[in-house]
């Protein structure tokens, strides 16, 4: 009997595991604060993120976000000039637990060949704990180098503002 | 005639430290690459928002001697009979800009009785299979234990389930 309760708990674990991606909405924000700092993203070979067509990368930030972040390019586009317009999916996991959800465009401009300039805006879409419903926007300036497909590391730095609910 | 033995019994001792420093340096038959490290460290694994990931991806930050940010997606998950789960993975540790270490992982979740729904042991095995910069070549393998919390039930979900792990091992690079 204790055998069946625990197979179905399991089951239901299976079930939840795979029905995880849904986000509280945002909620009305209140409290706005200053960010900034740096971080780094390295561009994860193909086995760590075979299920992100368009790459997926991850990182260690410092600063008022200090703790981990990693992002999917979700879109890239070549422009005529060599430079791409990039929309990404973004998350940051501070030291403390709070993560904080963004939707970025940015623009990748070509310095050399695999050398870019990137210039990125980060729209707050919500987050968890301290962040959740959080809005704001957040600039990034960086460089990317040695970028290729699955190999690559982008430097930044971020500065912006975080609002959230009281 | 003194001299000649005191001589060759220093070199004797030379030679006993070398091998010694040499096997202990290939602890655990871990590699052939140049040299091995035993780490150990903690971390803490969130659930996070991965839509493209069927079973699910955790990311968090790792300390100790691979101190760097790490994230992990599920390969498998798979009720046992007895109660528990077993999942496979692969984890990705990014220590800084140019060094990963890339694992695949073996778990074993344990629901936890007389604790709150969705608390499980976990027993992950961790084996190299690749990484970059420093940790080209690198193989080896870590051991890591730890509570998963609100893995499954009511509170599931990013923000709420996450594994609190400690790792140990050994680590061989060039």
């Amino acid at each position: 009997m204790r055998n069946a309760v625990l197979t179905a708990r399991a089951w239901s674990a299976v079930a939840l595991f795979i029905g995880l991606s849904g986000v509280a909405a945002p909620a009305t924000a209140a409290t706005c604060g200053a960010v900034s700092g740096n971080f780094n993203e390295i561009i994860l070979p193909k086995d760590s993120a075979p299920n992100d067509p368009g790459g997926r990368v991850l990182g260690n930030v410092d600063g008022t976000l200090k703790g981990v972040t990693t992002a999917t390019v979700t879109s890239r586009e070549p422009r005529l000039n060599g430079n791409f317009f990039v929309v990404t999916s973004n998350i940051f996991l501070t030291d403390e637990g709070n993560m904080l959800f963004t939707r970025g465009e940015a623009t990748w401009s070509e310095v050399s060949r695999g050398f870019y300039q990137v210039d990125l805006t980060l729209q707050v879409t919500g987050g968890t704990g301290k962040y959740a419903g959080a809005t704001g926007s957040i600039k990034i300036r960086g460089v990317g180098n040695n970028i290729s497909a699955a190999s690559g590391e982008f430097v930044h730095e971020y500065r912006g503002q975080v609002c959230t609910a009281d | 005639m003194f001299r000649k033995a005191i001589g060759w019994l220093a070199f004797c001792a030379i030679v006993a430290l070398g091998a010694a420093w040499a096997g202990e340096g290939s602890a655990d038959g871990a590699a052939a690459a140049g040299q091995c490290d035993k780490v150990s460290g903690k971390a803490i694994w969130s659930l996070i928002p991965s839509p493209n990931d069927p079973f699910g991806r955790v990311l968090g930050p790792a300390t100790g001697d691979l101190r760097g940010a790490v994230s992990a997606y599920l390969t498998s998950l798979a009720p046992q009979p007895d109660g528990s789960l077993r999942a496979t993975s692969i984890e990705t540790w990014a220590l800084n800009s140019s060094d990963i270490i890339i694992f695949s992982g073996v778990a074993t979740f344990v629901p936890q009785a007389n604790q709150p729904v969705g608390t499980v042991s976990d027993a992950l095995s961790l084996t190299v299979i690749g990484g970059s910069g420093r940790f080209a070549s690198a193989t080896g393998s870590l051991s890591v234990t730890g509570m998963g919390y609100n893995i499954f039930g009511p509170a599931a979900g990013p923000g709420n389930s996450f594994f609190e792990i400690k790792y140990n091992g050994t680590i061989c690079h060039d």
